[in-house]
């Protein structure tokens, strides 16, 4: 599994890289110790840095929400030329759209946290010491993280980042009229 | 002697040299030289023994384990006030706080971002386009399929300005003309085109557009079919058929239903000729159309069903003569469910809505017909037909003056160029109002299109039908 694991994560290279980054720019703005920042090891913890673990629910949470958050932001920006480009209207003669569509992908396969820091956010939001407000606010969020995050440790991110990219321009397109207004509106300004 | 003498001398000599006050400052000058001396040695005794208490309890190096070594300097002793498997000393730890950003990686990050903002800002230079798309696809689910043609042709047009090959765009549009068929032949061929310009040769070869392989072919085959039939109704023999003449009659029949045996060729997308049969659906159409317009009602029931059976997914083709034919001849519950298929399909077009409007009309429910006939108006407000088969509902309510008012508004256009059937309905409804100038004006119009009264105006005109029976029995038209 960890071999798989390994595996696509080369084949998402970009998006690895780019997420370890992000996960090590987060640690150091906490100021969590960091062990190893080499973006492909050979171990589980390959596309993740290794680091301790946040000792506060908001350090937990940032450390989970931030690079998940930017990752995403990312992937979605790629595919807004690369999967409407290709799937929407069928333009297949341009590489950059097959490129930006890859990178979408790319990035959409690695946006999630690592199993441990999901854990970690586990404990502090709903252990003993938790904030009931909390509680029901990051809720959503840590359902998506620990869900996520569990995909990715069989590779099955791999598969789901797929199927958003296939779906991203049916899923956009729900808030297209609200996008396009804003356009407008920029342009007119 | 003579040095005792010297030594003697001399010792007298210091004796005078040195005051006894100078003597005792110099002794005690060295008495204090002596007794710091004396006390620094004490204190260096002392720090030494302190400092032999401290080396002595400085544990040896024989007993650090190496596993009590930080992982990373592995010279100074884990600091284990974190966890017990902790591996790095404090120093360590702290170093690690600040970690140092990879440089490759940054700058890595940054390209890609600035590429992800290139690619958001290119796709909002697109963005009428896309939301056509959007809304041509909007259409399809709402069975606009006419209304979705014309979507995806705004945005192909503003893709292909900038040289952006739309392929998915084309091939479907194309899928939605050939469903809609809305002009016939010239939608058979507008299908091609699009299939064409977006599958190539070589893609062609490909699984994946087998479909649009058969689609193409399907077009084609309906439109090289209606050439043959054209080519028989153009026959030099028929030349002078006046469709009257029921041998020639059977004999066109037989010529168009041979068609029915014989192939066509059609150019496939992938360059090459293939052969098909000719379709049936267009060749019973086409059967249909002529029996109807040669008077030969009994024959167009059994075309249309015959129509139907070739082809049963292409309501464009059957479906609106079906239902006029089965409420004309009594069975009006028949005729609602095909323009309920009619409708459901297609709500672009007014043939549905048409179809109710006289499903209703003669059934003698003129509410329900102005409500879908209104529809159909909205769909298509310049439509001359609608606003006769709207005149035709008021004439079959006794309502003679609402008739002659909107189709008044239309003569009185000198650019309008109506057709026979619009002069005869407006002619029906200044007979009713005994508008006999109105009435004679247009009975010129008709003249000039070289059209006589039909036989139902003729019997109406006589006085044996009237108004409302005109538009509410038989065939419910002025024909």
């Amino acid at each position: 599994m960890t071999t798989l694991y390994i595996v696509t994560r080369f084949l998402t290279f970009f998006g690895a890289e780019a997420r370890t980054f992000f996960e090590h720019l987060t640690c150091r703005i906490l100021k969590l110790p960091i062990e190893d920042t080499r973006a492909f090891k050979p171990s589980e913890l390959c596309a993740h840095v290794e680091h301790e673990l946040a000792p506060k629910l908001g350090g937990a949470f940032l450390v989970c929400w931030l690079p998940f958050t930017l990752t995403t932001l990312m992937s979605c920006l790629f595919l807004l030329t690369g999967a409407y480009r290709i799937l929407y209207i069928g333009d297949y003669s341009s590489l950059i759209s097959w490129l930006l569509l890859w990178l979408g992908f790319s990035f959409a396969a690695n946006c999630f946290p690592t199993f441990e820091d999901v854990l970690n956010l586990r404990d502090k939001l709903y252990g003993q010491k938790g904030h009931t407000v909390a509680k029901i606010l990051l809720a959503p969020y840590f359902a998506v993280f620990f869900c996520g995050a569990w995909l990715e440790r069989f590779s099955i991110t791999f598969l789901t980042a797929g199927v958003f990219t296939a779906f991203f321009p049916q899923i956009f397109t729900a808030i297209f009229p609200l996008v396009k207004n804003i356009v407008q509106m920029s342009s007119d300004i | 002697m003579k040095d005792d003498k010297k030594n003697k001398s001399s010792l007298e000599n210091l004796s005078g040299n040195y005051a006894a006050d100078d003597l005792n400052e110099e002794l005690e000058r060295l008495a204090r030289t002596f007794q710091q001396e004396l006390d620094k040695a004490k204190q260096d005794a002392e720090l030494n023994e302190k400092l032999g208490d401290i080396v002595q309890g400085l544990p040896d190096e024989e007993t650090l384990e190496e596993a009590d070594l930080c992982a990373a300097c592995g010279e100074r002793r884990r600091d284990k006030s974190v966890s017990p498997d902790y591996e790095y000393c404090s120093v360590c730890r702290e170093a690690m706080r600040h970690y140092p950003l990879s440089i490759p990686a940054l700058l890595l990050t940054v390209v890609l971002a600035v590429v992800a903002v290139v690619s958001a800002i290119d796709f909002c230079g697109y963005i009428d386009g896309y939301e056509n798309v959007r809304l041509a696809r909007k259409a399809e689910k709402e069975n606009r399929p006419e209304s979705a043609v014309e979507y995806y042709d705004m945005a192909i047009a503003i893709f292909e300005s900038d040289d952006v090959s739309a392929k998915r765009l084309y091939l479907d549009s194309a899928d939605d003309l050939m469903f809609a068929m809305p002009r016939g032949r010239s939608t058979m061929e507008d299908v091609c085109r699009r299939l064409q310009k977006a599958v190539d040769t070589i893609e062609a070869k490909i699984p994946l557009y087998a479909r649009y392989n058969d689609v193409n072919e399907e077009a084609g085959a309906m439109a090289a079919t209606l050439d043959l039939v054209e080519q028989t109704m153009n026959d030099e023999a028929f030349a002078d058929y006046d469709g009257k003449d029921e041998e020639t009659y059977k004999q066109i029949i037989a010529k168009l239903d041979a068609i029915g045996e014989q192939t066509v060729t059609v150019d496939a997308l992938d360059g090459s000729t293939v052969t098909r049969p000719a379709d049936l659906s267009v060749l019973y159409l086409m059967e249909y159309i002529f029996a109807y317009s040669t008077d030969h009602l009994d024959d167009t029931l059994r075309y249309l069903e015959k129509t139907e059976e070739a082809a049963p997914e292409r309501l464009s083709l059957y479906a609106y003569e079906m239902g006029l034919v089965l409420v004309q001849n009594g069975d009006a519950n028949r005729a609602k469910k095909y323009a309920e298929k009619l409708y459901a399909a297609n709500k672009d077009s007014v043939y549905g809505p048409c179809l109710y409007a006289t499903i209703y009309r003669m059934t003698g429910k003129p509410d329900e017909a102005h409500k879908w006939v209104d529809i159909a108006i909205d769909e298509m407000p310049d439509d001359v037909d609608l606003k006769r088969q709207k005149a035709m509902i008021y004439l079959s309510e006794d309502k003679p003056q609402e008739a002659y008012e909107l189709l008044g508004g239309l003569m009185n256009d000198s650019s309008f160029a109506g057709y026979a059937q619009f002069y005869m309905t407006y002619i029906v409804a200044a007979h009713e109002l005994g508008k006999t100038d109105n009435q004679a004006a247009a009975e010129e119009k008709l003249q000039t299109l070289e059209t006589a009264y039909t036989d139902r105006m003729n019997d109406y005109l006589a006085g044996k039908l009237t108004a409302v029976q005109m538009f509410t029995k038989g065939t419910g038209d002025v024909e």
